[in-house]
């Protein structure tokens, strides 16, 4: 495995573990908690410092594990290249999902979609924080596929 | 692409540097650190899963001593 791939997985372990302790304080089954706003700050704050965090470990570990050998060339960064393209697909699609809703929402006031309430602040704050997480794990996921599938044999 | 231009024919690039690297005793890791590239790249170069830059093709051609041509071709399909 090279650095970069490591960095892919250590990151995807990190990402997973931070979304599964955010929606277990946003979510109660599949509803979402009517959190205040001062606790919906502190679970911003605790997401944003605990993904910085785990970041600058991640790649503080790596840089002491590896030698003199190239940490990142440029198929790394091809690969790279592409799962961006690929991360911001997924969040035009997503937000466009969101935006699309809540037209509908305001046009017909009843759809056949599943109902997200944008004007309910834990609603909103737990939509776009999923999509930022969403877009984030699907980058690590297609980072660690090519990676994969272009050094298997056979 | 002109109007009426002749179709151009697929054909894929091939590398015969596992060829060279075993003649030569070279180790995937040895050719990577020659070349500035991981491991995992000359593998995936190998296999003929990833296509290199042509800069990246060059340095290998030369890690080798060899003509480019020697080392790369190309064979239409």
């Amino acid at each position: 495995m090279s650095r970069a791939e490591h960095y892919s997985w250590a990151s995807l372990l990190g990402l997973v573990a931070v979304f599964w302790w955010f929606q277990m304080r946003l979510l109660d089954g599949v509803h979402i908690v009517d959190l205040p706003a001062s606790a919906l700050l502190g679970v911003y704050v605790t997401v944003i410092a605990a993904t910085t965090v785990i970041e600058i470990a991640i790649a503080a570990v790596l840089a002491a594990m590896s030698g003199k050998s190239t940490a990142k060339d440029e198929r790394d960064v091809a690969i790279d290249r592409q799962a961006s393209l690929n991360e911001r697909i997924f969040m035009i699609a997503a937000i466009n999902i969101l935006i699309w809703q809540a037209l509908m929402e305001g046009v017909f006031g009843r759809h056949p979609y599943p109902r997200i309430d944008l004007s309910h602040l834990p609603t909103l704050f737990f939509s776009l924080f999923a999509v930022l997480f969403g877009g984030e794990i699907v980058k690590r996921i297609l980072t660690i596929l090519p990676h994969r599938l272009q050094t298997s044999h056979g | 692409m002109g109007e009426g231009g002749a179709a151009v024919p697929k054909g894929r690039v091939e590398n015969a540097i596992r060829q060279l690297r075993t003649e030569r005793g070279l180790t995937q890791q040895a050719l990577a650190d020659a070349v500035g590239a991981t491991r995992q790249t000359i593998v995936a170069v190998e296999a003929g899963k990833y296509a290199p830059s042509l800069e990246l093709a060059f340095r290998i051609s030369r890690a080798f001593g060899r003509p480019f041509e020697e080392v790369w071709r190309f064979r239409p399909e």
